[in-house]
């Protein structure tokens, strides 16, 4: 029984310039043929920006074909009347759950579907219960979902959607911002769903782990669907793998190897000279006064080495990054920079920040001017430094990251995910720092988009013999790029 | 995320006016407001002000915690009080120099800087009693015929309920961004008033983007979860009147009628 049967589905939008104007026309889909059978659990795959959220928001009517159709059990979504039935059968969830909560108790968004499609009261409540039960979280009932833990959010955000008591789930990049185990769990889950309930699960992802899992895989590249079938077969066809953005060019992945290995011997051997060095004595932090978010943090950072730090989300991670670079003070214990204490109340923070630069989750948000050139020098221009210099700096950090010159005059906000975030980090690189601090860098982007991007910073740090300190919960990657990794975990660094 | 935002003021605890029906609350709240505005009789706003205490007493709200209410509007209780005290007709009561205070003078200063106090305060056990979301569909309910004028009320609710629920949120992602234009060597500390408000910038356009975007995220979460507006909606816990509730809306009539009487 096909529950999706998608015929030359075609979507197509306008972009246009300032004045409103159309100035390209942009074929987002390009005549897909597809067909999805009752009860399996399928993956789609794919580069940023192949058409993978597109794909998903026609298959629950948020979209509508410009050429083609997408008929759901039996329903064409091209008929007005069929949008609500086809939403209450498939359900969405999205990247970020803090996006599609409507209320501030658990739940109360819960309710919100069935509130909207008129059901009584009691039923309601009856079918909350159900769902709460079902994904054992029962006791977050009278929470605020935003203070819920990223594996808790999720969790709520799908029984928002189960509650309508749906078909199909689709998950779009759900699991992307989940630590390891949050994310096995939420695959189990999902599993679950799929063997018991004989839910039709389609999963959008970036991690080539969760594949495994899946019935069918669906590899997609500019708006076509490149590949349908088992994901062994996928993982075979070395070629595919390239073109869909999913796996590096042996060329590339020999670069990346031999790039790893340059520094591995830093921090290892005791001859480093700590006068260069950013040490963390004792350091303990609280937000509150009550609960450590960090306590006795022992910690030397060393020119030229890569440090990977990993742990779930709220063990501390990014605190210890805002204290590395005095955006935060320790509650106690000290940080020593080049021998001195950046605790001590007059000592110079800003400064301290020309040397210790911290690159945030999701750079991109912070760009803000009319142009990439002039985004990118600010962070220089605020430097000491004369306004020649901070351009050269800025030209410079912009190459570094691979930037053509082409992009230069170009609204930041007009790029696309990969390269915004490339424009946000050489804006931090053209500080020159001599310690980069990055939280979470590869989030959200595509496997070889993430492997360009690290074969970048270590050639940066290969030739400005800078430190890197990298902050992410995919172990794999952190163990692959990293001379030396530590764990943290409720505040503390396990042995 | 570590940092507890909350936003309103409720307090928390049990109490006979915490039980209430939000739609019996904000009548007896509108009739209170009413009232003061109704009578200039001493007797009645000191009347007032004994069942303002009363009321916090039943509603487990101590003195202190309602007072502080006042803390924000100091200054405008004493501007318009001295305003009051210097204009008026009459005898002289007392005179430094050019300036007369006179008796009209005396007599609309104590009233008016009674009635905000009262005012200020009675408006607070609102909020302190009601949580945000339940004032919400007291509203909603409450105003539900303004309808019959085209007014979208059920929209115009859960708009105000979601805004307060995005405040938390872009106060985080305000001090996020903060943090990183200031990774980025932006000073926000130094510098004259010109220096600092264009250091906003940095801060005040990608908030902007950031809102946008969020809000578009939401209204494609909301479609998908078949949201078409407030027609034919239901409610998980809709809102029912108890026996007890009619206490409230006899008191609040007794308010107005006192203060037509007096």
């Amino acid at each position: 029984m096909k529950l999706f049967d998608i015929k030359k589905l075609t979507f197509e939008y306008f972009r246009r310039d300032e004045d409103g104007d159309v100035s390209e026309v942009v074929e987002a889909l390009k005549s897909i043929d597809l067909s999805v059978k009752k009860g399996d659990f399928i993956s789609i795959v794919g580069g940023n920006g192949s058409g993978k959220s597109t794909l998903a928001k026609h298959l629950n009517a948020l979209l509508f074909p410009t050429g083609g159709q997408v008929v759901v059990d039996g329903m064409s979504t091209d008929d007005d009347k069929n949008i609500l039935p086809v939403r209450k059968k498939v359900g969405m969830i999205f990247q970020n759950p803090e996006d599609q909560f409507v209320s501030s108790v658990v739940e109360e968004d819960i309710a919100f579907g069935p509130e909207n499609i008129g059901m009584p009261s009691a039923e309601i409540e009856e079918a909350i219960e159900g769902v709460l039960k079902l994904l054992d979280i029962e006791t977050l009932k009278k929470r605020d979902p935003l203070k819920l833990s990223g594996g808790q959010k999720k969790k709520v955000a799908i029984a928002g959607a189960l509650v309508m008591k749906p078909d199909c789930l689709v998950l779009d990049e759900a699991t992307s911002m989940l630590s390891e185990t949050e994310r096995e769990e939420l695959l189990l889950l999902l599993k679950k769903l799929n063997s018991e309930l004989g839910m039709t699960i389609i999963n959008i992802t970036h991690n080539m782990s969760e594949l495994a899992a899946s019935d069918i895989v669906i590899a997609m590249n500019e708006g076509r669907v490149e590949f349908t079938g088992k994901p062994d077969k996928l993982f075979n066809d070395i070629a595919l793998m390239e073109k869909c953005r999913l796996s590096l060019s042996p060329e590339k992945k020999a670069e990346l190897d031999e790039l790893v290995n340059i520094n591995s011997h830093i921090g290892r051997d005791d001859t480093f000279d700590i006068s260069e060095a950013l040490i963390f004595d004792k350091v303990s932090f609280s937000y509150d006064g009550r609960v450590n978010v960090l306590e006795d943090i022992s910690l030397a950072l060393h020119p030229g080495e890569t440090l990977g730090i990993c742990g779930h989300t709220g063990s501390g991670k990014s605190t210890l990054l805002k204290l590395a670079n005095g955006l935060l003070t320790p509650t106690d214990g000290t940080i020593y920079y080049k021998n001195k204490d950046i605790t001590e109340k007059d000592y110079d923070k800003a400064g301290l920040r020309k040397h210790v630069s911290l690159v945030f989750q999701f750079p991109e948000h912070q760009l803000f001017e009319e142009s990439v050139i002039k985004d990118v020098t600010f962070g220089p221009y605020n430097l000491d430094i004369s306004r020649v210099e901070a351009e050269k700096r800025a030209f410079k950090a912009l190459a570094d990251m691979g930037l053509p010159d082409t992009l230069y005059d170009i609204s930041p906000l007009a790029l696309s995910g990969g390269t915004k975030r490339k424009v946000a980090i050489a804006g931090v690189l053209a500080m020159e720092p001599d310690i980069l601090l990055l939280d979470e860098p590869g989030a959200g982007l595509d496997p070889v988009s993430r492997m360009e991007l690290f074969i970048l910073l270590k050639k940066l740090q290969r030739d400005r013999g800078m430190c890197i300190v990298l902050v992410s919960h995919d172990e794999a990657e952190i163990e692959m790029f990293c001379d030396r990794v530590i764990r943290l975990e409720r505040g503390t660094i396990l042995e | 995320m570590t940092r507890d935002i909350t936003f309103g003021q409720y307090y928390n605890v049990n109490s006979f006016i915490h039980d209430r029906d939000p739609r019996a609350k904000l009548f007896i709240t509108f009739a209170y407001l009413i009232g003061l505005f109704l009578s200039r009789s001493y007797y009645y706003i000191g009347g007032m002000a004994i069942f303002l205490i009363l009321y916090s007493l039943m509603a487990r709200l101590e003195l202190p915690l309602v007072l502080r209410t006042l803390k924000p509007v100091r200054l405008l209780i004493l501007v318009s009080v001295l305003l009051n005290l210097f204009y008026g007709a009459g005898d002289v009561v007392l005179s430094v120099g050019p300036i007369a205070i006179k008796e009209t003078g005396v007599k609309s200063a104590i009233l008016i800087g009674s009635r905000m106090v009262l005012m200020i305060m009675f408006s607070s056990t609102l909020t302190f009693t009601t949580m945000p979301n339940a004032l919400m569909d007291g509203m909603e309910k409450g105003f539900s015929w303004l309808k019959l004028f085209k007014v979208p009320v059920s929209e115009l609710a859960l708009t105000m309920s979601i805004a307060l629920r995005f405040i938390p949120i872009l106060k985080l992602e305000m001090d996020r961004i903060m943090d990183a234009q200031k990774a980025r060597g932006m000073d926000f500390e130094n510098g004259g008033y010109i220096k600092r408000v264009k250091a906003f910038t940095p801060v005040i356009i990608p908030m902007f983007v950031s809102a946008v975007k969020r809000s578009e995220a939401l209204a494609m979460a909301m479609d998908a979860r078949c949201y078409t507006g407030g027609e034919g909606r239901t409610k998980l816990h809709p809102l029912r009147y108890k026996k007890e509730d009619i206490i409230l809306y006899m008191l609040g009539i007794g308010i107005i009628a006192a203060g037509i009487v007096l």
